[in-house]
């Protein structure tokens, strides 16, 4: 995986030395990215900068570094990814335009795919995780690019002499003129434990959502964000009359074969994380079905931890046959390293899952380069468990309307502060965060089921927010690659046709995927109900002490920020009376207090 | 060129006619038309519907353009199809009223108390344009006040669309994503009225995109009468923003309107197949859409609707 930056000198203010030491500074902060080279690319002529850090997974060599240019020179590209289907693509390009490959890998394919196939058609053909920027010298354009999901980050801010952007935030909050923190993504942390795209939490520097693309012209210094890909219901459900759930289940089970095959192809070593879930446990054994070869798989034990999964993802893996490994974590350590992950951290991520997501990357970076996860499952197959209920659980809200279901979805379901104190701490709902949740709320529009409609919510706002950015942060902390074969397009094509009755079925969630455990013999996992990663409670609770001192000193930390206080002095204060009285609440305050404090030297 | 590079390509040319500004006889027209249709207010309700259609000359009713395969409007019943979807529009918005805008012939005895028809002057051969006018006077007049529906004749309202106008929101639109076919589709359209300002400036970028581009010389090598059909088509896909994809939400335009992006699969659902005693689509979609052939669905449809109380 790879870290890419980029500046645009719009106004030509900057000497190029200085447009160069800004990229170089860039790549040293995205270097735990991409630490195998640091790459630049600089067109004083076009006033542009190019970074990227690489982390060789395919095509080692140096042919394949970045950024790469193409032969005639007229296109370059930086960009962090992988393109699972990059050999059809390749053979495709080689037939139709003649092109000739110099490496072996997907960057070229992916450069030379736009070029010959224009981008909106290569993008709805790319099957991949990936953040790109595509500059094309001619026609003074610059593109950025990000995945169907948001698997890959890429932020981005427009200053009235800078075009800049960066994989990470951190980078451009250094370049950044007065950076603030901006108040409607404080509103939307303190109520969702994550900033969702467009925002950051940065007044000023945007993230680009899944599935758009942005283009920058170079010369009129306009920009427009694309959609090129939007997951919602299908009109034409699969009709269960016709179609039997083992029948949906072969499909599916073939579809997600067939991703994995693409996930595990690599140069490097990989591995598998294996919890005791279910996702992550058909991953490994379809993958089983495709190699005899020794097969990684990599589980954390909390100490103490009555809901530890260890035991369940070792029965998996022996029934596998996987050369599984486990890793004792002790409270001591989740304490120590956790403080250390946070200050680490890109943006803050209030998600109690990113110490062990942290600590597992760690562990498994011991060993391979890339690892296969299942984080997807959940929103493509109906997998949480507060999905379940929701209808009623939603239903009984005194207030009407697609906003106060989606208000009262966030408050209750998914409680942080709650959406009352959130909007005390920042002095009412911004009109920002307002429209934003407007927005959001037209996927709860009566006459929808619920049940149906929330994956559709979660997967544009807390996929990409909360679970996609940890596992790519806190891997990429840890230089290691996480792929996940639930997001190629044929399982979204799919997943978007799935009646309800193929999702959930006499109390249980995932019913298609419970299927496919059972019959490739997890017979253990198939009634289980999800259990979630996050950090024992023992920890938090078990304490409290240490929770306290850490609470207060984070609490400390937000009223003295510089940043908090260039938004406005009033939020600095509202925190001395901060209402934190559920366990993600505390959590969360403490992320971004210790977050806010590592961050004061940026 | 493929039909969907040709229908990019159209869509494109739609997109550089952004604007607002109608040009002052198409304005005194609408304004005219808008003075006529306020003459016409006799009540109020908390919801309009509003349809458009007129009778088309037989050497007109054919449609077919690169992106539509051969339809021939004649072939329908259309004074049946509309009565049957006024009713069921009534039906499951029973505080709504139903506006509907047509020629002097059509429906000639039709009546209904919660239904006003506006017979106005038209140009029969140019039914797109003249829908499209008509939209435009309707939000300029005192009849848009309450939060209407603009419905194709074979679009049915089979929910009620309250939940929606919460939102904030000026003018909804539903976006599909088929390869070879314009993703806004003009059938069925939400006005909300609380910023009318607003709304009229969606209205007005329809109406002077469709003006723009009858002129279009490229546009004529794609599609050609824009003003039968396929220019209001064309036009509300310039209006909303003129890409060839959208993703779900309310985004801010630049021309002044708040766009609702709302998916076709919940709210303009056009089915694959349909059969006797199909129902699931009552919990699935705000407006279910006969688009072409599928109108020879309806009375299928029609025997549903008893299933669920309709009478």
């Amino acid at each position: 995986m790879c870290g890419i930056s980029g500046v645009v000198n719009k106004l030509g203010l900057l000497e190029p030395q200085h447009c160069e030491a800004v990229i170089d500074r860039m790549n040293e902060h995205l270097k735990h990215r991409g630490p195998d080279r640091l790459g630049t690319w600089h067109s004083p002529e076009d006033k542009v900068s190019l970074g990227h850090t690489r982390l060789s997974i395919m095509d080692l060599s140096d042919v394949a570094s970045q950024p790469m240019q193409d032969v005639t020179g007229q296109y370059v590209l930086s960009y962090n990814g992988e393109l699972y289907n990059y050999s059809s693509i390749r053979e495709y390009l080689e037939k139709n335009h003649g092109v000739v490959f110099k490496t072996t890998g997907d960057t070229e394919v992916f450069l030379y795919g736009l070029i010959h196939i224009g981008v909106e058609k290569f993008l709805s053909m790319a099957d991949g995780m990936f953040a790109a920027a595509y500059l094309d010298t001619a026609a003074k354009k610059l593109i950025l690019i990000r995945d169907r999901a948001g698997e890959k980050p890429l932020y981005f801010f427009d200053d009235p002499s800078i075009f800049a952007f960066s994989s990470e935030l951190k980078p451009l909050i250094e370049i950044k003129d007065s950076p603030s923190i901006d108040s409607a993504s404080l509103y939307f942390y303190l109520l969702l434990r994550y900033v969702p795209a467009p925002y950051s939490l940065i007044k000023g520097i945007y993230k680009l959502e899944a599935g758009q693309y942005l283009s920058f012209c170079l010369e009129s210094h306009q920009k427009e964000v694309i959609s090129y890909f939007s997951w919602d219901p299908d009109p034409d459900l699969l009709d269960t009359s016709r179609l039997s759930a083992e029948k949906a289940a072969d499909v599916v089970e073939a579809l997600l074969s067939e991703s994995i095959q693409s996930v595990m192809s690599s140069d490097v070593p990989i591995g598998f994380f294996l919890s005791g879930g279910i996702d992550s446990s058909i991953c490994a054994a379809l993958a089983r079905k495709k190699t005899q070869d020794n097969i990684n798989s990599y589980t954390i034990q909390f100490e103490n931890d009555p809901n530890s999964e260890h035991e369940i993802s070792e029965t998996t893996a022996k029934l596998l046959g996987l050369r599984h490994k486990k890793r004792l974590i002790s409270v001591s350590e989740i304490k120590e390293r956790s403080e250390v992950m946070i200050q680490a951290m890109d943006e803050p991520n209030g998600d109690r899952s990113c110490v062990p997501t942290f600590l597992l990357s760690e562990f498994a970076k011991s060993d391979v380069t890339v690892a296969i996860g299942g984080d997807g499952g959940d929103e493509l197959f109906g997998g949480y468990s507060r999905y379940n209920g929701i209808n009623s659980a939603l239903a009984s809200s005194s207030l009407s309307g697609p906003y106060n279901t989606l208000l009262t979805y966030y408050s209750r379901l998914l409680p942080v502060f709650g959406a009352g104190e959130a909007s005390r701490l920042v002095n009412g709902i911004p009109a920002k965060s307002l429209e934003h949740l407007h927005s959001r709320a037209a996927h709860l529009v009566m006459p929808c089921d619920l049940r149906q409609a929330i994956r559709f919510l979660d997967f544009k706002e807390y996929l990409p927010g909360a679970v996609l950015s940890k596992v790519d942060r806190t891997s990429m902390l840890n230089s290691l690659e996480v792929r996940t074969p639930f997001f190629s397009r044929d399982l979204l094509t799919i997943a978007a046709k799935l009646p309800t009755d193929l999702l959930y079925k006499d109390g249980q969630t995932k019913v298609l995927l419970r299927h496919i455990a059972h019959k490739n013999g997890l017979t253990h996992l198939s009634s289980l109900k999800k259990q979630g990663f996050g950090m024992p409670l023992s920890f938090i609770l078990g304490d409290e002490a240490h929770v306290r001192e850490r609470f207060k000193n984070s609490v400390e930390s937000i009223m003295g920020s510089r940043l908090i206080k260039a938004m406005d002095d009033r939020t600095a204060v509202n925190f001395a009376n901060v209402k934190a009285n559920n366990i993600n609440s505390i959590w969360a305050t403490i992320v971004l207090g210790e977050w806010l404090e590592g961050i004061s030297n940026v | 060129m493929s039909v969907e590079r040709q229908v990019n390509k159209a869509i494109e040319i739609a997109k550089s006619k952004r604007g607002t500004i109608l040009a002052e006889a198409i304005s005194e027209q609408c304004k005219e038309k808008a003075n006529f249709f306020s003459a016409h207010k006799k009540f109020t309700s908390d919801i309009n519907i509003v349809f458009f259609h007129i009778n088309i000359p037989a050497k007109d009713s054919v449609v077919e353009t690169i992106d539509i395969k051969s339809i021939d409007h004649h072939a329908f019943e259309y004074e049946a199809m509309i009565a049957l979807n006024i009713k069921v529009a009534l039906w499951s918005n029973p505080r709504a009223r139903v506006f509907l805008i047509t020629d002097k012939q059509f429906m000639e005895n039709f009546e209904h108390e919660r239904v006003t028809v506006i017979r106005s002057h038209v140009v029969p051969s140019e039914p797109m344009y003249e829908r499209v006018m008509a939209y435009n006077a309707y939000v300029q007049s005192t009849l848009f006040d309450a939060p209407t529906v603009f419905l194709d004749s074979d679009a049915f309202l089979i929910n009620s669309p309250d939940s929606l106008f919460m939102l904030d929101f000026d003018v909804g639109v539903t976006h599909r994503d088929v390869i070879g076919q314009m993703p806004i589709n003009e059938g069925v359209i939400f006005a909300n009225n609380y910023r009318k300002d607003c709304v009229i400036n969606f209205f007005n970028a329809y109406l002077s995109i469709y003006s723009a581009l009858e002129d279009d010389r490229e546009l004529g090598t794609i599609y050609q009468r824009i003003r039968r059909w396929r220019g209001g088509q064309l036009s509300i896909n310039g209006a909303s923003g003129g890409f060839t994809k959208y993703a779900t939400g309310i985004q801010s335009d630049e021309l002044g309107f708040q766009k609702a992006l709302l998916p076709c699969s919940m709210f303009n659902l056009s089915l694959e197949s349909f059969g006797p005693g199909r129902v699931d689509m009552f919990n699935r979609s705000m407006v279910l859409h006969f688009k072409g052939p599928r109108k020879t669905w309806i009375s299928a449809f029609e025997e549903s609707l008893y299933v669920q109380g309709f009478n």
